[in-house]
């Protein structure tokens, strides 16, 4: 370490607190009666304690109930079992059924061959008779 | 044994067993330690007897509790540092004498101490923060770097580092005032 440093050091070490400064100390903390808090930790165990005590079993009872397997029915209760029918009727099924549609009205029959070749002829005369 | 020949540690151990006589052992061994941090660290140093008595008044409380994972000094130190921001953050707001207090009916060594201290304090108080504590610590209380970097908290890798700063501007500051040690 540097010289003045080393100096500076010594000065500073040979400051001292003034002579009355622990008198004074010691009568100030004997004015102040150190508070037992050492009840607090025990309280707040037994607080925990309590609550523990009145939450576990409400806890247990209800992770008992949601851990019991599912029960099975036997295939006699199964059977024994009616299945109610809901109080309102159920339409039948003729009921349900949608109304036939209206009837399409009927395809022209077609002239068959000879009334057709008639038709024609007659056609053609009426028209040699126009000219004429 | 007497209480001199006691380490730090017994003596604490001996004051949570319920010595009162060990905390009076524990007082002289560290006011003036204490003091001097006080001195340095203020704002205004009037104060370091108020924050010294601080100091003790709540390690005799907070003691009680010492869980010996840290040197006593080091707790005494954090809670010094602590009473002292306090104190500052409390007086800066209040003015400082302009006039210098009365040394005249005081005792010759009472006086040397008080400029000494001020002949200090200037120096050092031109340091940051960081670099102030290293040299309280490490250069004038003698901690070792891992005690020092316990005390404040840090790395010793950051206590080597802020130390080797703070002696260069130390050492600058002291050429600038032109420091004159009194012998």
């Amino acid at each position: 370490m540097n010289d003045d440093i080393e100096k500076l050091a010594e000065d500073y070490r040979r400051i001292e607190a003034p002579p009355a400064l622990a008198t004074r100390i010691r009568a100030e903390v004997a004015n102040r009666p150190v508070r037992n808090h050492g009840w607090l930790p025990a309280a707040a165990t037994a607080v925990v304690a309590a609550a523990l005590v009145g939450i576990l079993p409400a806890l247990w009872q209800s992770s008992a109930v949601t851990d019991t397997p599912p029960v099975r029915p036997s295939l006699s209760t199964l059977a024994s079992l009616k299945v109610e029918r809901p109080a309102v009727s159920t339409p039948r099924l003729s009921q349900i059924r949608t109304p036939s549609a209206p009837a399409m009205p009927k395809k022209p029959r077609l002239p068959s061959g000879k009334e057709q070749t008639h038709n024609e002829l007659r056609t053609l005369e009426e028209k040699d008779h126009a000219h004429s | 044994m007497s209480w001199d020949d006691c380490s730090d540690a017994e003596l604490v151990r001996r004051f949570k067993s319920g010595s009162t006589a060990a905390f009076d052992a524990i007082v002289r061994r560290f006011q003036d330690r204490i003091y001097r941090l006080a001195c340095l660290s203020l704002y205004d140093e009037q104060y370091a007897a108020d924050v010294t008595q601080e100091v003790f008044i709540r390690s005799h409380k907070g003691l009680r509790r010492f869980q010996f994972r840290a040197e006593p000094f080091t707790w005494l130190y954090r809670t010094t540092r602590l009473v002292c921001r306090e104190f500052n953050r409390k007086k800066r707001g209040q003015p400082l004498d302009e006039e210098p207090a009365d040394m005249s009916g005081l005792p010759e060594r009472i006086v040397a101490d008080y400029d000494r201290a001020k002949r200090v304090r200037e120096l050092v108080a031109g340091l940051p923060e960081r670099q102030r504590e290293v040299v309280l610590l490490r250069l004038f209380e003698d901690l070792s770097v891992r005690e020092t970097a316990a005390a404040m908290g840090c790395r010793e890798g950051t206590v080597k580092a802020l130390l080797h700063k703070a002696t260069v501007n130390l050492e600058a500051s002291m050429h600038r005032t032109g420091f004159d040690h009194e012998r």
